[in-house]
């Protein structure tokens, strides 16, 4: 190992000593510095911190190189490179053990991304004077109840603390190579998720935060269990210094005891296999973030109340971590348990799409069907990789990354028009295509890309998630393909019912994009037309890690 | 098998291909022109006017047909079976065994289709130049149609499947941006919706198809290690292990047999090469397959034609098609009736190597095509809006040409596509310019006499009507009798399993039925638009709306609120026929009541017909000319003793051998008869009964059959079916799955949380009364003695003595006791 950098940890915690700045500026207050400032400062610093650290993930994802020499663990090249290690916490044996691979680059990238473009919307600058009026952005100190402030001039400083925390707790979760430090990111992303759904969203606020809160909360702990479970069943490892330690938290040393068999010497839990209910425990915990069908009903009330920004990252890289979690813990250290898991995963896969897609079609509320929308989505995912084969599981982590630039794109969408209207009701508006035409042309892309137009990001990982899953899963994948026309029923029915007729007189007059709106939606619409035609700029990033992870998987 | 056979007495090689660099260049040419008018059109149009929007768009065109053409005239150059140019770009995605490249070929056929989609693609361009000149988002329109371009041109382009899919869904798209283009008339988006969305059903057809294909090929992974004595043996099973992560990869792990790469594949050239040269072994092993109790390769045939019936509009998923004429009628001539809707009649050719290997395939598309043409002619006998009449012949056309190449008539399906892309644009395009000059009149009721006001646009679209109606002057006579014959010859059709040798004759007896039915139709609608006296522009007494004489804009919109609210979802008026009347005519002024400047205003006060302008009759006539030249391309073999030039130029390409019976000549001679006689039957009594639009019988009959009249004039109420056994069974579901996620799933998150709350309640009360209470009362019992304990604090000495004395008394006493 010759890499001496610290890419990864600029990328974790920039955003972390930003949210420091912050604070120490709301102690500068007491020196009389005014609200204002303090509100304008905090922004930028916001936004230069999750820069800088959308900068750090971007040379992560230039130095990481596809077939370069990796990590060496128990004699095997693991892929892993730009490792970080040193000794954390000597008694428990756990390390500060950060590093990237095929399955986390593209993560890597996508979280620095959509962190970058999550702090932009979340600015309340770059607009004209009426969409500010409209939105409730003008920062004059007065409330009415009638006309709430937007949440990007309410408590700044707080928003922009925890908007950080929750990057940290992001680009840690995909970087962590540690089962423990995995955990404490995970958990770090929680509570300010919590925060910022609970203090800066809608009218239930509360009720979602809380559920949103429990409900991993819940997941989380079926992981502690199994990470528990894990530790003390593992073989002996060495720390970063080469100090020898009796068990490990290495995922990479982990992933070589479990791939030579080492849960056959487990005692069976309750009589059942050890193996299969630590993976059952991870699977759980992680599939209440893919969201799993059913445990998905959480996703649509945090969608619908919390702030557009959040909706974004929420989608955006939050849901990938359930999959990512997935293919980090269940499929290299569980191979077995894997095998005999896959038809259940492909089974709850096609449930997730089909399902969900019809629930969608009966949504009255555009935030909530894009909501549904998303669990469809990840359902490629779950059936993809359960396929195993090299173009599903590819397939699958494609899925990860353009529904992480799509939804994004469609939060956002939602959020432009929530910010004029103050509803969500499909029902209630129409004909806007005359009123916003610009708007609605990034509407439609978004769309489009995300039922699946070929020429668009979506198709692509749909069309490699079918063709991976159709060998092994034909009847499931059949069914599951069947969602190309409910999905374009929904969508095509929304636009017909909000953008096309006769103009709602309510609606006219209303401005279209602004400034603020346009940098956050460009770059992704960017993305999805350029991953529409050349999806091998993420495919050669991940092709080598993925499929060396099935050779293990099915080995 | 006979035919397998036959054709392992001429060997075939594999494709030899010349490498070009310049085909990319083709479709990106319309890519450029709409990306401008897309993205800067309106500012362009503001600042510059229409002029520069539509020049943009047809230099656009020009430049791709000129491209074209060079691509055509060094295809020329080269011998007939190198005819093959391959233009690859880049790698878009690989892993395993799927790769995909940004790749174009042109070979024969593909080269037909870009030189249709370019030539008639720049002349509706033209046209469009003077038939939009009012619109005011002009520049929303080229940009589509440019955008149409690109795709049309990607899916004939496209060297794979995943390129053609591209394509196949890039025109589904703008076909839906096209025929909602006046989107404020809910009803006329709602048919872009409808367009996409039936389409989408045919999607999924092809998708399951292909990915069928490319299982039944040996799994999507295959490796090295599955050759096993150097013939093919694909075992799925065995190979994840082969992680191509690469295109070079790809390649390298690619079985090779006597120079073939063998292995799935979604390139159109390697799974020619694969299939037919037969010591790959790849033909035997897919005809062996079984899926689900079916022949493989039937299935997949099937489910790709399913795809077929999305996009060209065939029986049952026809029904987006009439719909779509909402759109502008540029759009209906170029979309819906030249380019779009035949692509699936070019993907069947494009895979006749495929579906020539499993007989009931080719009987499935040959019967739906067979049903369309029959059901779709039927019809369009009783309509009387020009367009609808015009749609459902593209309906029944396409039928024809499924009929060619499902028989295995390649290159007659191919043939007529090109021959109905060039009369049934005219005859759109007649159509677009009779509504024009007919101030925006659709029903053929109102229009009449219009030989004399329009000159051009009658002879044009007379010679169209003789070309579709199958006389030999013109070109449809050659490519429909063709098909005909084929149909009639063919005796190797199978279906569940049956050999049926008679479908061949069933088929053609039917065709013949729908050709005289076309010629009736078609001459119908010619009498009614352009002979006797014109009916438009005085009042409407006579049909109970009167509304289009003045056109009144405000009474127009409201007309179209009223007249709709109560349709929720579709359609145009079906109950009461009386309704249709104003069906169709109120959308346009509707919809300049939308647009403040819109333009119109002086045409809607009635008047005379008028001729169109110079750029819409000069493109009716080249093509009406076209109409006719192109009929040398397909001269019998019986007439010239050599085969037809067609037939001759797309022979490399179209090289599935089916077996045709033989006939002798005088046989078909005489069906080339049977089919004058057929187009003269229909023409005769259109002409009996339609002509200058004085006979009173068709009113007559109309009442004597008014059920069957109202049941086909109301299009067999096949809308109303497929609302009732598909759209509300989904909407039914899709809210039933919303209130069991809301009120089940969910329930039970709030009552697993409800749950807990009890259980914490109940915790909390013993926590409060039982563990909190023994603590308390601990504390209490504590305090209480303390509170009677503290009286005996007194503060005075002597009772601490007696206290002192009492308890040393005690003491004595216990002693003196326990002792």
């Amino acid at each position: 190992m010759t890499y001496t950098g610290h890419i990864l940890s600029w990328a974790t915690f920039l955003p972390t000593a930003g949210a420091v700045v912050i604070l120490l500026l709301l102690a500068a207050r007491v020196f009389g510095i005014s609200k204002k400032a303090v509100d304008e400062t905090s922004r930028w610093v916001a936004l230069v911190a999750s820069a800088g650290s959308f900068a750090a993930a971007i040379a992560a994802w230039r130095a990481y190189e596809a077939s370069g020499a990796g990590m060496i663990v128990a004699g095997k090249d693991t892929g892993v490179q730009l490792v970080e290690r040193a000794v954390w916490i000597r008694p428990f044996n756990v390390d500060y053990f950060v590093g990237v691979d095929g399955l986390s680059i593209s993560m890597v990238l996508l979280s620095g991304l959509i962190s970058f473009i999550a702090t932009i919307a979340s600015m309340p600058w770059w607009a004209d004077h009426k969409t500010k009026h409209m939105a409730g952005m003008e920062d004059d100190g007065h409330e009415d109840p009638h006309h709430p402030k937007h949440f990007s001039v309410r408590m700044v400083p707080g928003y922009m603390i925890m908007l950080l925390l929750l990057q940290t707790g992001m680009m840690g979760t995909f970087v962590a190579l540690d089962m423990f430090l995995f955990y404490v990111f995970w958990e770090v992303m929680l509570l300010p998720m919590y925060f910022l759904i609970g203090i800066w969203g809608g009218p239930r606020k509360e009720y979602a935060a809380i559920k949103f809160f429990l409900y991993t909360l819940a997941g989380s702990v079926l992981m502690l269990l199994a990470i528990i479970g894990v530790y003390y069943n593992s073989g002996p490892a060495a720390l970063a210094d080469g100090t020898p330690s009796l068990h490990t938290f290495n995922l990479l040393e982990l992933a070589a005891q479990g791939q030579a068999g080492q849960w056959a010497k487990a005692l069976p839990i309750l009589g059942f296999d050890f193996a299969k209910i630590v993976w059952v425990g991870f699977f759980i915990g992680f599939a209440i973030k893919i969201p799993m069908f059913p445990f998905h009903t959480w996703l649509p009330d945090a969608h619908v109340e919390a702030p557009t920004p959040i909706s974004v990252i929420l989608a955006g890289v939050l849901l990938k971590m359930g999959i990512y979690g997935i293919l980090r813990f269940n499929f290299p250290i569980f191979p077995e348990a894997t095998r005999w898991a896959a038809n259940a995963m492909a089974v709850f896969g096609m449930v997730n799409i089909v399902y969900a897609a019809f629930v969608c079609l009966a949504q009255k509320d555009i935030k909530k069907l894009i909501a549904y929308s998303s669990v469809s989505h990840m359902g490629f995912s779950l059936l993809g990789m359960a396929a195993l084969t090299p173009a599903g599981i590819s397939g699958a982590v494609l899925n990860l990354f353009t529904h992480g630039v799509i939804s994004p794109m469609l939060f956002l969408i939602v959020g432009v028009i929530y910010d004029r209207a103050h509803h969500r009701e499909i029902e209630r508006f129409g004909g806007l295509a005359q009123t916003l035409p610009e708007y609605t042309g990034l509407m439609g892309l978004a769309f489009f890309a995300s039922l699946g137009l070929p020429g668009l990001c979506g198709f692509i990982a749909e069309f490699m998630v079918f063709s991976g899953a159709f060998p092994v899963f034909m009847t499931y994948t059949i069914v599951s393909a069947t969602s190309v026309i409910i999905t374009a029923a929904y969508y095509l029915w929304a636009i017909h019912r909000m953008f096309l007729g006769k103009v709602n007189e309510a609606y006219r007059g209303y401005p279209d994009l602004a400034w603020r709106e346009r940098f956050t939606l460009y770059p992704l619409a960017a993305w999805a037309i350029f991953l529409g035609f050349y999806p091998q700029f993420i495919l050669d990033s991940i092709n080598g890690t993925l499929h060396a992870l099935i050779r293990a998987v099915k080995a | 098998m006979e035919h397998a056979a036959h054709q392992a007495a001429h060997q075939l090689g594999p494709v030899l291909f010349e490498r070009v660099s310049y085909l990319w260049l083709i479709p990106l040419f319309p890519l450029i022109g709409a990306t401008i008018n897309a993205l800067f059109g309106l500012k362009l149009q503001r600042a510059y006017g229409k002029k520069v929007i539509h020049t943009v768009a047809v230099a656009a065109m020009v430049l791709s047909l000129l491209t074209a053409l060079y691509a055509f005239q060094q295809m020329l150059g080269l011998p007939a079976d190198h005819r093959f140019l391959q233009d690859t770009r880049w790698n878009l995605l690989t892993a395993g065994r799927v790769t995909v490249d940004l790749g174009f070929a042109l070979d024969q056929l593909s080269m037909m289709m870009v030189l249709i989609i370019t030539f008639i693609g720049t002349l509706i361009h033209v046209f469009s130049i003077g038939y939009m000149a009012d619109e005011q988002p002009y520049w929303r329109f080229f940009a589509w149609l440019n955008l149409f371009v690109f795709s049309m041109l990607l899916l004939v382009m496209g060297d794979n499947f995943a390129m053609m899919f591209f394509g196949w869904e890039g025109v589904g798209l703008c076909s839906y941006l096209l025929i909602a283009y006046y989107y404020t008339d809910p009803e006329k988006a709602a048919a872009g919706m409808k367009a996409f969305v039936v389409n989408r059903f045919g999607d999924f057809g092809f998708l399951a198809g292909l990915l069928m294909l490319f299982w039944g090929m040996g799994g999507a992974w295959t490796a090295r290690d599955d050759m096993r004595g150097g013939t093919y043996v694909p075992l799925p099973a065995l190979n994840a292990t082969a992680g191509a992560t690469t295109a070079a990869q790809s390649v390298a792990l690619a079985p090779v047999i006597d120079g073939v790469m063998v292995g799935p594949t979604l390139n159109f050239r390697e799974l020619r090469d694969q299939i037919v040269i037969e010591k790959t072994g790849v033909k035997k092993h897919l005809q062996e397959q079984q899926l689900w109790g079916f022949t493989l390769l039937a299935l997949i045939g099937v489910l790709l034609f399913v795809g077929a019936m999305g996009k060209s509009a065939q029986l049952p998923l026809y029904v987006w098609l009439p719909d779509a004429m909402a759109g502008p009628t540029p759009v209906s001539a170029l979309i819906h009736a030249a380019t779009m809707v035949t692509a699936g009649v070019y993907m069947v050719a494009r895979l006749n190597f495929l579906f020539a290997l499993s007989p009931t395939a080719m009987a499935w598309v040959a019967l739906i095509g067979t049903l369309t043409a029959v059901f779709a002619a039927s019809i369009g006998f009783f309509q009387y809006d020009i367009k609808k009449v015009l749609a459902y012949s593209t309906v029944s056309q396409l039928g024809f040409m499924f009929i060619g190449v499902g028989v295995g008539a390649y290159w007659a399906g191919v043939y007529h596509l090109l021959t109905h892309a060039f009369f049934k644009a005219t005859l759109f395009l007649g159509s677009g310019s009779v509504i024009l000059g007919c101030h925006h009149e659709q029903d053929m009721r109102k229009m009449g006499g219009l030989k004399k006001f329009m000159p051009t646009t009658h002879w044009t679209y007379l010679v169209a009507c003789i070309a579709i109606a199958g006389f030999p002057v013109a070109n449809g006579f050659y490519s429909k009798d063709e098909i005909l014959w084929k149909a009639f010859t063919s005796e190797h059709l199978t279906l569940f399993g049956f050999h049926t040798p008679w479908l061949g004759a069933a088929i053609y007896l039917a065709g013949i039925v729908a050709a005289t039915g076309t010629s009736f139709y078609m001459f119908r609608s010619y009498y009614m638009t352009f002979t006797g006296e014109y009916r438009g522009g005085q009042g409407h007494g006579d049909h109970g709306h009167d509304d289009h004489g003045a056109h009144a804009a405000p009474v127009a919109a409201a007309h179209a609120t009223a007249g709709h609210g109560g349709h929720g979802h579709d359609d145009h008026g079906h109950a009461a026929p009386a309704h249709d009347d104003h069906g169709h005519g109120h959308a346009v002024p509707a919809h300049a009541a939308a647009h403040d400047d819109h333009g119109h205003g002086g045409h809607h006060g009635g008047g005379t017909p008028h001729e169109s302008p110079r750029t819409i009759t000069w493109v009716l006539a080249t093509l009406a000319i076209g109409s006719v030249l192109t009929l040398f391309l397909g001269l019998p073999a019986l007439w010239t003793h050599r085969p037809p030039a067609l037939e001759h130029w797309l022979e490399p390409v179209l090289l599935a051998e089916v077996p045709f019976a033989s006939k002798p000549h005088s046989w078909e001679w005489i069906f080339q008869g049977l089919g004058v006689l057929a187009g003269t039957v229909g023409w005769v009594f259109a002409r009996w009964l339609y002509k200058d639009g004085k006979s009173t019988i068709p009113a007559t009959l109309q009442k004597k059959y008014e059920g069957a009249w109202t049941v086909v004039y109301n299009k067999y109420y096949v809308d109303e079916l497929y609302d009732a056994t598909v759209i509300r069974p989904s909407v039914f579901l899709a809210r039933f799955l919303s209130w069991f996620d809301g009120h089940v799933i969910d329930w039970l998150v709030n009552f697993a949380g409800w749950i807990t709350r009890i259980f914490a309640n109940i915790d909390g009360a013993i926590d409060k009364y039982l563990v909190d209470g023994a603590v308390n009362a601990v504390a209490a019992v504590t305090i209480e003695s303390g509170r009677a304990l503290r009286k005996v604090q007194t503060g005075r000495i002597q009772t601490y003595l007696y206290g002192a004395l009492a308890g040393g008394l005690a003491v004595v006493l216990l002693n003196f006791l326990i002792r």
